[in-house]
């Protein structure tokens, strides 16, 4: 499975850098958020290639804070920051956000790891080894299930709610299907953890391979600009 | 300069399967949130 963590780990670059590039040009504090859950959703890839030819107890540490704790919870911050008008609300969420990551940092940091770390096999997925070397407390674990509850419900249920809009208003279609692409997405790798813990471990390296590719795809759909009509010039007030 | 029109228009059809499509990731998106919860509580199968 460790070609396909590395596709997974390419492809999420390079959706990063077309986030945060799009940040740069336009603003808009969702996404940068988008961008930094991406760059937990590459780093979860990136030490998952890294654990499939050495075992590294950093690796295992970083491993589990960004693709089991914070990836899925950063992303649907950017969905919080674009759907909820009221800054305030979203700007104390943000907050909460990043001090609850802060005590994630330090949970996983304290995890102690077992002497099962010595007997770990490069030829077997992380997930499922980890339970076994890393001990994780029982408020790693609720921290982790709440972030992946708030994360999948604002990011999942934020597309699914801007493409009905769109669908009802009808107006932007490419956003209706860039939305539902981006939710589709988004469900594979949030069901990985419940199809692990179901002895599927495999499914995780998958749903986050076209679970990326999905919300890529839905992210050039839905920021695509209108097609002009032949003989006119186009302006487009894209406002995200 | 003219400002193209962001409107489309859809069939009966094309409102149903768009609508259902909707549904069916909605639905997924609640199952998942009850599996996630499911494997907390240790009740999902194993």
């Amino acid at each position: 499975m460790h070609y396909i963590s590395i596709l997974s780990t390419i492809v999420t670059f390079i959706f990063t850098a077309a986030v945060l590039q799009r940040y740069r040009r336009k603003g808009g504090v969702h996404l940068l958020l988008w961008g930094i859950g991406l760059i937990f959703y590459g780093l979860g890839t990136l030490t998952e290639v890294i654990l499939g030819f050495t075992f590294n107890g950093l690796a295992l540490r970083l491993w589990y804070l960004s693709g089991a704790m914070l990836t899925a919870a950063w992303l649907g911050q950017g969905s919080v920051n674009l759907l909820v008008r009221r800054a305030r609300i979203s700007q104390s969420l943000n907050v909460v956000l990043v001090l609850i990551s802060l005590a994630a940092l330090g949970l996983v940091l304290a995890a102690p790891l077992t002497s099962t770390a010595a007997g770990y096999q490069v030829d077997m997925p992380a997930s499922e080894q980890y339970k076994e070397i890393l001990i994780r407390s029982d408020g790693m674990v609720l921290l982790t299930v709440l972030l992946n509850i708030y994360g999948t419900l604002a990011l999942v249920g934020g597309a699914l709610y801007s493409a009905f809009l769109f669908w009802r208003k009808k107006v932007i279609l490419n956003r209706v299907v860039g939305n539902i692409l981006i939710a589709a997405g988004a469900l594979l790798p949030a069901s990985a953890g419940t199809f692990v813990q179901a002895g599927l471990v495999d499914w995780l390296y998958i749903s986050e391979f076209f679970g990326v590719i999905l919300m890529y795809m839905g992210f050039v759909q839905a920021i695509a600009p209108l097609p002009a009509p032949a003989g006119r010039s186009l302006v487009y007030n894209d406002s995200d | 300069m003219t400002r193209h029109s962001k409107r489309f228009s859809a069939s009966r059809l094309q409102d149903v399967l768009v609508l259902a499509l909707l549904v069916v990731l909605a639905t997924a998106l609640i199952a998942v949130i009850v599996l996630v919860v499911l494997v907390m509580i240790g009740g999902a199968p194993k």
